[in-house]
């Protein structure tokens, strides 16, 4: 059942302020029709637009193919798999999926769990390479966060992982603190994991910016 | 679940932030069906976990521990060592592996790619697992040379680990 993690703010673009919004664990049927009747009508309209997937990736249509609500479903019959949302203004603003029974590869707690972020996409209204004029900032990085928080809660210490899409790796690299780790040539991706004490950097107070 | 982050944290961070998109997951260029791979896949996975089954049979038996008293010293269910044991159809869950890893000394990383836990196994690692797996005979003691060969694999696996 849907539950509410907290309350947060997301950056409306078009006027500058910020707006509330707030974070939820188990995606459900508002969600999920959120993604079908909104999110999917844009993504499949925007990959049209493109005639092979490398160009299709520089628009940040990647996703189009995303089976969200198949995968929510999934989750919630499976254990170690939870969703999770950020919603603003009635809707759903970004979705992550995120899988417990990963282990990390990283010193100094290698073969310990963490939380695997396995999908993470804002809404494709909010996507500055997607449309002209996105409008919110911010669901990435609160979704981010959100499964740091989640990883403490279970004990993880904070640890996360994923693999990012292309475009996305400079801001994972440079921003979030994440370790590059490698290539995986099975996925074709860059993989990156966040350590405990990467993490707690991450969600550093506001005292020491 | 309490969120890590405050309100003031996000207008910071957030009015900071370069205006990227940051989705994570598998991209659309490597989605879909990729029958031949797959089919290629699933088989490997078969056969390591025949060699997990092997590797975890013999452990046992070099120790002299029964399913029930393996089950028991390494925290684990004695359906989940049975069922590791017997059957290659079965997905191992991680927290098994790792307590299976734990208590017999052996490399995480590289039992968890027996396992077919992992997207990706070494080659040689999957050659050398097909290879122990097809020496040992089904029996209830170990002989000689299924010691020596079970010797061996635990100390490539535990090299490997290391490297």
């Amino acid at each position: 059942m849907k539950q509410l993690v907290g309350d947060v703010l997301l950056l409306n673009r078009h006027t500058g302020e910020f707006e509330p919004a707030r974070v939820v664990r188990e995606i459900d049927e508002n969600n999920f029709a959120d993604f079908e009747q909104r999110w999917r009508p844009t993504l499949e309209h925007r990959r049209a637009d493109f005639d092979n997937h490398r160009a299709a990736a520089a628009g940040n249509a990647q996703d189009s193919h995303w089976d969200w609500v198949g995968k929510a479903k999934d989750a919630r019959r499976a254990m170690g798999q939870e969703t999770f949302a950020v919603e603003c203004d009635g809707h759903t603003q970004g979705l992550m999926l995120v899988d417990l029974t990963r282990f990390a590869r990283l010193d100094p707690h290698m073969g310990r769990e963490l939380v695997y972020i396995e999908l993470l996409a804002s809404a494709p209204w909010n996507r500055h390479r997607t449309v002209a004029g996105p409008k919110y900032k911010g669901a990435g990085r609160i979704l981010i966060a959100t499964a740091i928080s989640l990883s403490v809660d279970e004990g993880f210490e904070g640890r996360i992982a994923l693999h990012s899409l292309t475009q996305a790796e400079s801001w994972y690299r440079d921003e979030a603190g994440f370790t590059d780790v490698e290539f995986d040539h099975l996925k074709k991706m860059r993989y990156f994991e966040m350590t405990a004490a990467q993490a707690a950097a991450f969600v550093e107070n506001q005292e020491n910016p | 679940m309490k969120l890590l982050i405050s309100k003031d944290w996000l207008r910071r961070k957030i009015a900071a932030d370069r205006d990227i998109d940051i989705e994570a997951g598998r991209p659309l260029s490597t989605a879909g069906p990729e029958p031949d791979v797959a089919v290629i896949a699933e088989q490997k996975v078969v056969q390591l976990r025949v060699a997990l089954g092997v590797l975890v049979r013999q452990l046992r038996q070099r120790d002299r521990l029964s399913i029930a008293e393996l089950a028991l010293r390494a925290q684990v269910s004695e359906d989940e060592v049975r069922r590791v044991e017997h059957d290659p159809h079965y997905t191992a869950r991680p927290r098994l592996i790792f307590q299976l890893s734990h208590y017999f000394n052996v490399s995480l990383a590289n039992l968890s790619q027996i396992a077919g836990a992992t997207h990706a196994v070494n080659r040689s690692l999957y050659n050398e697992a097909v290879r122990y797996a097809a020496r040992s005979d089904d029996v209830s003691t170990l002989t000689e040379g299924e010691r020596r060969d079970l010797d061996a694999f635990v100390a490539m696996l535990n090299e490997r680990g290391k490297a």
